[in-house]
């Protein structure tokens, strides 16, 4: 008897470590924003998520419940910058396509490619895949490229020829379209414009002519940085000056 | 005297510059719509000054530059400088631009205040002027069932661009459009007007009163150059420039008074509105049983053929019966839905005898009539003999397939959502992609496993190479001898090991002795120089005779003999 109350409490001790915990605060914080969502306040659920998002979580499906939120609280903009910063991470995701497709038909400005089309075609991996299934495709094929190069000049066999070459192939493509997008990911950046409507000046003043004029949800290319303004180019023959506080940098 | 006046002539005859100042501010328009701009010209004659805005509060002013116009007439000089502002309405309602003050040399001059209504009552059907619309619908009192037309009509009489076109909602209806956009040139009061014209088929869901809401046009005018007081105006054209001004039209809302159909409905009405008819076929009129013929209905006509649904077909006992999916051959036109519905039915009987299969009714309501008409098929007898077969079950005939291809209804939105919020917690997983030197390091640790991987390979290969063997042998064995005594008879014995050694070393042989003859002519076969040979030979023999003869070497002699043969193993071993 007197040897079962410490093996009881040992149990005890045993189990509660063990046993799960009720959810750290980030989960807390984020199921707070789900059930805000399921609710109806989408507000609230919009300010959950964007804690999550400023604390430093970098999740594309937590950027899309972002997306969602701000749609259903009638926020385009964010909303559609939200999207679009999922988009680099889970681009493949079909409800992230499909949503991101409907909030695009809420936009007022036509959209306009500003790619070449036949570029999206040629190099459709580089669209369909994330930024790391790249990276990642790229290391294993090039480690296999080498284990496979290794083994062949032990075992003193020649390599066969057209399946080392396609594999070498298939590693280069990879590689280099990483290489490309972290060239584009500090090269390039777009943005989306988040209030209602804007106005795109010739020079940085508010008393600059009016160039043309921007609503919530237009996606574009971000070309110089002066103080608090960005040079923007929505075509190619529209450019022109916007404040930064009027775009979401995706 | 006279120079006086000769003095005023000259004055006279000079042009006179007009010292009269007088401001005015001029707007391009008095009527707007919400988010639309109004363009503001204050113009000083006479001079130059300064306008102050800031008494406008009722729009948000930009400026757009200055002006200037200078004209000589009748010797006289008028000189104007024009302030260009874009006003940008704050609120609906009766706006003002106040009196605005223009300092003009510590002078102040004021100009007139200007009135402009910001509405939302767009220009509408009331036309003509340069732009309108219309929409109509064929018939404003149908009967629940009956498709009508509305059509939509955008008349201009000037250049336009991006015309967008917002269709009303149909509330109440079920609508398609036509594919085909109609455009044709129409004179309205002297006037020659490019007509667009849309139409959509409506049908309605059921009786009562209905409104068909406006349908709204989105458009810019293309502005000519007489509309611009800017003396440059006519350059624009030369430079491809062209101003456009966004303009929102909108037709008026259309009451439609659907009526219901008449109540006293036949017994077996099929619920189609419209003209329509109805055909059978039976393919074979003599059969056995346990044969199978096929009963062809086709219902066609114009108005909701899409909602025919099977008709009734009242056979006797005896025959049983196994239906096909309905055909549709149906398309739309101006007129509506218009097409046919085969129904197809196999008959097969279980009894000999003579059949009779009443004529089939299509009891529809006319649209044109406004009654209720019932259109019928002949009878068919049918005779069937008995059965040749003894009494097994019946296959199943389906009816063949055969007509024309299925029109198929696009599927379309009925709702708009988005998919909803993913609520694993998996949406918390950081895991951002690789940064890019530890991507490169990745991509570079293959490539180093790989070199490693060679580079112990061949070392291995070389360990286990005969030449290599015995140069490490001849190393090790000179390296002792350096460190032995050299009075010492082990130092002899490894001085000859080395070199021996190192001459299998160069022939590629593993070995332990060889003689000086042997050793020459091995040298000589691997390619090694005469010379050296036979120096290599020479200093064997030399060893050899010291070692076996037993005579002590001095500390000198043994030195040279100790350095001849490292110099040796390294020739040989190189």
């Amino acid at each position: 008897m007197i040897m079962k109350k410490p093996f009881l409490m040992m149990l005890v001790l045993m189990v509660l470590s063990i046993a799960p915990a009720h959810g750290s605060p980030h989960a807390r914080l984020f199921l707070d924003g789900v059930a805000a969502y399921s609710s109806g306040e989408y507000k609230s659920a919009v300010s959950a998520f964007e804690t999550l998002a400023g604390k430093g979580v970098k999740n594309g499906e937590l950027f899309y419940n972002l997306g969602n939120a701000c749609l259903k609280d009638n926020r385009i903009g964010p909303a559609l910058l939200w999207y679009e910063r999922a988009m680099t991470l889970i681009p493949d995701d079909p409800d992230l396509k499909f949503n991101y497709d409907y909030a695009l038909t809420l936009t007022k400005d036509e959209k306009k490619e500003t790619e070449n089309p036949i570029v999206r075609i040629m190099f459709f991996w580089k669209y369909q895949l994330s930024y790391k299934t790249i990276q990642w495709t790229a290391i294993a094929l090039n480690a296999l490229l080498w284990i496979l190069v290794s083994v062949m000049i032990i075992m003193k066999k020649r390599p066969v020829r057209t399946p080392v070459l396609m594999l070498v192939a298939v590693a280069v493509v990879f590689t280099f379209t990483a290489l490309y997008n972290y060239y584009e990911a500090s090269n390039t950046q777009y943005a989306v414009v988040l209030p209602d409507r804007i106005s795109v000046r010739s020079g940085l003043s508010v008393e600059a002519t009016e160039l043309f004029v921007l609503h919530a949800g237009t996606k574009i290319r971000i070309e110089k940085e002066h103080q608090a303004h960005f040079r923007i180019r929505y075509t190619k023959d529209k450019i022109g000056w916007i404040a930064k506080s009027d775009v979401g940098v995706i | 005297m006279r120079h006086l006046i000769f003095s005023l002539l000259i004055l006279l005859c000079l042009p006179a510059p007009s010292f009269a100042q007088t401001v005015r501010a001029i707007v391009d328009r008095n009527q707007v719509n919400p988010g639309e701009t109004v363009s503001l010209r204050v113009v000083i004659d006479g001079g130059s000054g300064q306008v102050n805005t800031t008494g406008i509060k009722d729009f948000k002013v930009l400026s757009q530059g200055t002006s200037s116009k200078t004209q000589f007439i009748n010797g006289r000089t008028t000189r104007e400088l024009i302030y260009n502002f874009a006003l940008i309405p704050l609120k609906e309602g009766s706006l003002t631009i106040p009196a605005l003050p223009v300092e003009i040399d510590d002078a102040v001059f004021y100009t007139q205040k200007i009135s402009i209504k910001v509405t939302d009552a767009l220009q509408d059907d009331t036309g003509p002027g340069d732009v309108f619309v219309s929409a109509r619908v064929s018939d404003q009192q149908p009967f629940e069932g009956q498709q009508i037309q509305y059509i939509f009509r955008f008349h201009n009489a000037v250049e336009v661009a991006n015309a967008q076109f917002q269709k009303p909602d149909f509330k109440g209806f079920e609508s398609q459009e036509l594919k085909d956009r109609h455009s044709f040139r129409n004179i309205i009061k002297g006037r020659e007007y490019v007509v667009t014209e849309l139409v959509f088929i409506l049908i309605p869901d059921g009786p009562g009163k209905k409104t068909i809401d406006p349908a709204v046009l989105h458009c810019g005018i293309v502005q000519t150059s007489n509309d611009r007081g800017s003396p440059f105006s006519g350059m624009d054209t030369f430079f491809n420039r062209r101003q456009v001004r966004n303009r929102m039209f909108r037709t008026t809302p259309i009451p439609v008074d659907v009526r219901p159909l008449p109540l006293k409905k036949d017994a077996d009405f099929s619920g189609l509105v419209g003209t329509f008819d109805i055909l059978a076929n039976m393919d074979s009129n003599a059969l056995s049983v346990g044969d199978s013929a096929t009963l062809t209905v086709t219902v066609k006509g114009k108005g909701n053929i899409r909602d025919a649904g099977p008709p009734a077909i009242l056979l006797p006992e005896g025959l049983k019966t196994y239906t096909d999916n309905p055909e549709e051959a149906i398309q739309i036109g101006r007129e509506g839905f218009y097409g046919k519905k085969v129904f197809r039915t196999a008959i097969v009987p279980v009894n000999p005898g003579e059949f009779v299969i009443p004529g089939i009714r299509l009891t529809y309501f006319d649209i044109e009539t406004k009654a209720y008409a019932t259109k019928k098929t002949p009878p068919f007898t049918i005779t069937v003999r008995p059965s040749t077969e003894t009494e097994k079950d019946l296959d199943v005939y389906r009816a063949d397939k055969a007509g024309p291809d299925v029109f198929k209804k696009e599927v379309a939105f009925t709702g708009r959502d988005i998919l909803p919020l993913k609520e694993d917690l998996r949406a918390l997983e950081t895991d951002p992609p690789l940064t890019l030197w530890s991507f490169i390091l990745y991509l570079l640790l293959p490539l180093l496993g790989y070199g490693g991987i060679i580079l112990f390979y061949r070392s291995r290969e070389k360990d286990s190479n005969p030449s290599s063997i015995m140069a490490r042998r001849a190393k090790k064995a000179i390296s002792k001898a350096r460190k032995a005594n050299f009075s010492n008879d082990v130092s002899l014995s490894l001085l000859y090991k080395a070199l021996v050694a190192s001459i299998l070393s160069k022939a590629g042989v593993m070995g332990e002795a060889i003689t000086w003859s042997e050793a020459e002519k091995q040298l000589l076969a691997c390619g090694c120089a005469a010379e050296t040979a036979r120096s290599c030979a020479m200093l064997l023999e030399t060893i050899e005779s010291c070692n076996y003869s037993g005579g002590c070497l001095d500390h000198r002699a043994y030195a040279d003999l100790l350095k001849k043969t490292e110099q040796m193993v390294k020739e040989l071993c190189r």
